[in-house]
């Protein structure tokens, strides 16, 4: 295999994990404050669509359709959190209510808004050009940083961002706290309920974006099935990464590989069902569940060990 | 919260029934209004409803049939605090099976037996697929929210690898991705009563299941364990009972009722293996049992239920322009407003005096 083909599975699997990234990142604050968020898929799915519908009336502005689906994610989320802290409901019921929500919403106003069913590519999309680091750009292997879009390095920042704001500022220990105990929290005189509104609202804002790196970046079209299980596979990465912040981009990253290496076996002509290719990523996030609840078991103790008994109890 | 705590054991079956039936007349009215700001005709779901619970009672059973089949695969695990949201993966696993039998089942064999065969593989199939979160719940602990969900997407690119590769029809165009058509001895029949619909005795298989499972909840001890395990595992341990096994025992009925469906699609809907046959009712599943408290018999009704409004959403877009998926929305209203009213029991319990302290050294 030559450099070349590496360094080109890399970036393409920096460019899969992009989405998840962001997802993940927004979903391990859910977890960290104890709201179990698995309706990432119906965010994003919203995301998705609000980007080209947002692309299409502006006259095929990205930017402005990247900043309309962290806009309308944030809204969905609302509703999520508005169910999850004013009427206590059951997170997981919530979630999933969330997801057939979005799905639903969607498929509806496509048919709405543009009379088709399905997909629909926007009329005219001003792509963004992708950015080529200086120096890095010429160094081997290392150059799959270079030449990805803005969304990409804004992920990259973030998880920093979020990791200091986690370990290292009075919102990240506040959050922690309402994850560990609403009332210990509540005597130290955070508010739980506010905590846990902030972080579905970040988590909607980010998954919003997920989505619409998918519609406007990655592609430019909002098909219905378009999202194809990434919400769930970036829950699955936060829960194998511990809901930190470094693990869990790390395990989006490595998703992204066995997606990468999939398309690559594809194009080298291998014998292999593209269907069973397609497998490859939830395989994975099989394995990678299977593989953290061991040792949470193992632990007892683990973050992700306390929050699952405690959403389930 | 003290108030709905009153409240609560006021409530008898008839106020959950009036309370349920509010929750649909909310989102009936949501969705009403959603009809009339997009610009359709606002009553066109409401007449959908009340034309598949009068005049097209078919179309209605047709489609109440898989969704009270679903509606019983959650509800069993429901009792045992367990949450399968791998209905759908497991229905494509029974569908998956049932095809494979089918195909194989020489045309001269009796209708019966052929039948049976494969209903039993589906079954087979759809517990099988079941064990696998299972297992990894009861020896990893692993979360089967997540690990069913998805397992859900392996299934379903499974199906697709079938219907492309080794169960493809040759003789399919280019465009249809689907198993050769079944003989018809492996045919499940259809009511002849609302022929040409594509009603069949899937519905009587969903009141038989439905009967059975009734009495195993209400009649025998496996269903008071199902209960106990649900209610507080611990104690279960105590009272000798082994939750462990209980749980497993849960799934694979639950997996099986899943491939129940996936085999009543395939020989009496289709009678072939389809890509995407199945329009997730695994999830509606969830909706049809929360919204009979997930109680066996009350799941026929809400089954019924969103049968006449999924079956509504259908002629109400062939005869007017109104996109079916109004109705998808229609339950996502009542599953979101329904995961509201959830918490009280489990906020009953908390207050009967278990602090965050023992719940963490569990």
């Amino acid at each position: 295999m030559s450099i070349a083909v590496i360094s080109d599975t890399l970036a393409s699997m920096i460019r899969i994990a992009t989405p998840l990234m962001l997802m993940a990142l927004g979903g391990l604050l859910c977890q960290r404050a104890g709201v179990f968020n698995i309706a990432l898929e119906g965010f994003s799915l919203v995301g998705a669509f609000a980007a080209i519908a947002v692309v299409q009336y502006t006259g095929g502005s990205v930017w402005a359709g990247l900043i309309g689906a962290m806009l309308i994610g944030t809204i969905y989320s609302a509703l999520f959190a508005l169910f999850v802290t004013k009427f206590k409901a059951d997170n997981i019921i919530a979630s999933i209510a969330m997801n057939t929500l979005g799905a639903g919403l969607t498929s509806y106003l496509l048919r709405a808004m543009f009379g088709v069913q399905g997909a629909y590519s926007p009329d005219q999309i001003h792509k963004l050009a992708m950015i080529h680091i200086p120096v890095i750009k010429d160094i081997p292997i290392l150059n799959c940083i270079s030449g990805q879009s803005i969304v990409t390095y804004f992920a990259i920042i973030l998880i920093v961002v979020i990791y200091v704001m986690l370990f290292k500022t009075k919102m990240g220990l506040a959050i922690c706290a309402v994850g560990e105990s609403e009332v210990a929290a509540k005597t130290a005189g955070i508010r739980p309920a506010l905590i846990k509104w902030q972080v579905v609202l970040i988590s909607g804002a980010l998954s919003g974006l997920a989505g619409a790196y998918l519609s406007t970046i990655s592609v430019s079209q909002f098909s219905e099935d378009m999202i194809q299980g990434r919400g769930f596979n970036a829950f699955t990465a936060l829960v194998f990464g511990n809901a930190h912040p470094i693990f869990s981009s790390l395990v989006t990253l490595m998703f992204g590989f066995a997606d990468a290496i999939g398309i690559r076996i594809e194009l080298v002509g291998m014998n292999i069902s593209p269907s069973i290719i397609k497998m490859f990523p939830f395989l994975f996030a099989i394995v990678a569940l299977a593989i953290s609840s061991y040792t949470t078991k193992l632990k007892v103790k683990g973050v992700i060990g306390h929050k699952q008994r405690k959403v389930k109890e | 919260m003290m108030k709905n705590k009153g409240n609560n054991r006021i409530l008898s079956a008839a106020g959950v029934v009036g309370r349920q039936a509010g929750l649909i007349i909310i989102a009936l009215l949501l969705a009403t209004l959603f009809l009339a700001v997009s610009g359709y005709e606002p009553l066109a779901i409401i007449n959908g409803i009340i034309d598949g619970l009068t005049l097209d009672i078919a179309g209605t059973i047709r489609w109440a049939t898989p969704l009270i089949l679903a509606g019983l695969a959650i509800c069993v695990t429901y009792k045992a605090e367990v949450f399968n949201l791998g209905v759908d993966g497991q229905l494509y696993m029974g569908a998956a099976a049932a095809t494979a039998v089918a195909v194989n089942i020489p045309k001269s064999m009796n209708q019966a037996a052929s039948l049976v065969l494969i209903f039993l593989a589906a079954m087979a199939a759809g517990a099988l697929f079941a064990m696998i979160p299972a297992l990894m719940k009861v020896y990893l602990n692993t979360n089967e929210v997540v690990s069913t969900l998805l397992l859900n997407f392996i299934a379903a690119l499974y199906i697709e690898y079938l219907v492309i590769g080794p169960l493809r029809d040759p003789e399919a165009g280019t465009n249809l991705n689907a198993s050769a058509v079944l003989n018809e001895n492996t045919w499940l029949p259809r009511i002849s009563f609302f022929e040409p619909s594509s009603a069949n005795i899937g519905f009587y298989i969903a009141i038989v299941v439905m009967i059975i499972l009734t009495f195993v909840f209400f009649r025998t001890a496996f269903g008071h364990e199902i209960k106990i395990v649900g209610a507080n595992p611990t104690l279960a341990k105590y009272a000798g009972m082994k939750p462990k096994k209980t749980i497993l025992q849960v799934m694979a009925m639950s997996g099986a009722i899943a491939g129940i469906i996936g085999a009543v699609e395939v020989t009496a809907v289709q009678h072939r293996l389809l890509a995407g046959f199945n329009p997730d009712f695994g999830f509606d599943g969830i909706v049809v049992s929360l919204l009979a408290n997930n109680n066996p018999i009350g799941v026929l009704f809400s089954g019924i239920f969103f049968g006449a409004l999924k079956n509504g959403g259908i002629n109400m877009e062939r005869i007017t322009d109104v996109p079916s998926a109004v109705t998808d929305i229609v339950t996502s209203i009542i599953f979101i407003t329904i995961s509201a009213k959830f918490v009280l029991p489990k906020l009953k319990r908390k207050l009967a005096g278990k602090t965050p302290a023992n719940e963490g050294g569990k």
